[in-house]
């Protein structure tokens, strides 16, 4: 980061970018543990569809976090089961602890609410593949309006262009809401039609020429 | 006083203009955009620290200090990830999923075998727990060396000080880099440590923004599945209606 030693017209422009934030990578480079790993971490404005299923659709477009357009994707996501959206409504149990030992701690086997996949398409022409489960989370704002959160886990299943061949992880974290009813009766979650949401995905990837063999594993 | 060097030039204009330049002039990170409703709060955060394995192998804690991405310390956090994924199919990819992606289709299902609980403390003292499903990942570098990764999408599940009475979501997608010759001699073995970084985001409405709870816990009477969903819209701008109650 240049300062103001740099008694340049360049360096004066140079510093106030930095103030600006011009300056700091948009991924902390703390947050990756190694070279050869690439963290995307991207947000979109997108349209929601509920459909009869019910099914969720959702496309948008994708920026990174400095606000420029990188691409749009879009997605499927189906609720587990009729009681997927009754069970988003009710917060899980407060988990018992300890937090901090891995041994004698009991960590709860949580009902999957909802699955997902989707495919993200950069503006190089590049894409990624990716499935996995998603909870779901729901309620009613003092406002009236209702809220549905969807927080996704999911595997990167493969990619195009740059990313053919790629791995990694990747997480959803997705809000939509809904106006209230009319006469300010409760929303309607289950109203067929679009919606508004926004989305945050954080993709953990390790590109196609960088990955070797699965080596020969030992004895379980 | 010392004059500055630049004095009345425009170098010296814009260093002045720069000097003058508040530390919260950083942008907001995730921008404003990335929020629903004004009052849905919205953090995103990067963690550093250390796993430790169970002595059975099973289960990772982490205790981890957390990162606004301008660097800044921002709190802790205390969680426990349980696998019981056979370490060869860590390396398994599931199938690309069948397009259309933009139409109601299939979804593939996988068999969950992985979960996490979390502490999350805040600088103020204020913390949430958290509690959700994962999945793991082992990709091997050409040098023999890997790369461990976990993802997990969680629901908040209480929370203390401004977070008492919370509700809302947030995930993590967390890595740790296995040097050559480490897999299944030391990574893993009971009691082995090894760093961690993850990128953690929550998305939280505060107790004081929640309406009291629908009568039943919700459309479909809060658990009970197959009753009858309350009408309402949905959208401004629904361009498909339902004016028939239907169940969930």
């Amino acid at each position: 980061m240049q300062g103001h030693e740099d008694n340049t017209l360049l360096g004066a422009l140079q510093a106030i970018a930095d103030k600006l934030g011009g300056g700091l990578p948009m991924v902390p480079k703390d947050a990756y543990s190694n070279p050869r790993e690439e963290l995307l971490v991207l947000y979109s404005i997108c349209i929601g569809t509920f459909h009869k299923g019910p099914v969720i659709t959702i496309r948008g477009d994708l920026y990174s976090l400095d606000g420029k357009k990188v691409g749009r994707w879009e997605g499927v996501d189906e609720p587990a089961g009729p009681d997927s959206l009754p069970l988003a409504f009710q917060q899980p149990p407060q988990p018992p602890g300890p937090f901090n030992t891995p041994d004698n701690t009991e960590v709860q086997k949580v009902q999957v609410l909802s699955w997902s996949k989707g495919i993200w398409y950069f503006d190089d022409g590049s894409s990624i593949t990716a499935v996995g489960p998603a909870q779901l989370r729901a309620m009613i704002w003092t406002t009236g309006n209702g809220q549905l959160w969807v927080s996704g886990e999911q595997t990167v299943t493969g990619g195009t262009g740059k990313y053919a061949g790629v791995q990694g992880l990747k997480t959803v974290s997705g809000t939509s809401w809904i106006p209230p009813g009319p006469n300010n009766s409760p929303p309607d979650f289950n109203k067929l039609g679009d919606f508004p949401a926004r989305v945050i995905d954080v993709f953990r990837l390790v590109r196609g020429e960088n990955i070797g063999p699965v080596p020969p594993l030992p004895p379980s | 006083m010392k004059a500055p060097e630049n004095a009345n030039t425009i170098i010296g204009a814009l260093q002045e203009i720069a000097a003058n330049i508040p530390p919260n002039a950083l942008p907001n990170l995730p921008p404003l955009e990335t929020k629903g409703l004004w009052m849905e709060e919205v953090i995103l955060v990067y963690c550093v620290g250390e796993g430790t394995f169970s002595q059975d192998m099973k289960q990772i804690n982490l205790m981890m200090d957390m990162y606004d991405f301008h660097g800044k310390w921002v709190g802790f956090q205390q969680g426990v990830h349980l696998s019981l994924t056979p370490l060869p199919d860590l390396f398994k990819t599931p199938p690309p999923p069948e397009p259309p992606f933009n139409q109601p289709s299939p979804v593939p299902r996988q068999e969950v075998r992985e979960w996490t609980k979390g502490l999350w403390t805040f600088a103020d003292g204020s913390a949430v727990y958290a509690v959700g499903p994962a999945q793991s990942h082992l990709v091997p570098f050409k040098d023999g060396s890997f790369l461990f990764m976990v993802t997990t999408g969680q629901t908040l599940a209480g929370g203390t000080g401004r977070y008492e009475g919370c509700a809302g979501i947030k995930n993590a997608t967390g890595s740790a880099f296995v040097p050559p010759g480490l897999l299944g001699n030391g990574f893993p073995a009971p009691g082995f440590k090894f760093q961690a970084r993850t990128i953690e985001t929550f998305r939280i409405a505060l107790k004081q923004y929640q309406a009291p709870p629908p009568p039943g816990g919700g459309p479909g009477g809060g658990g009970g599945g197959g009753k009858k969903v309350p009408k309402a819209s949905h959208a401004p701008e629904a361009h498909e209606s339902d004016d028939h109650e239907r169940e969930v």
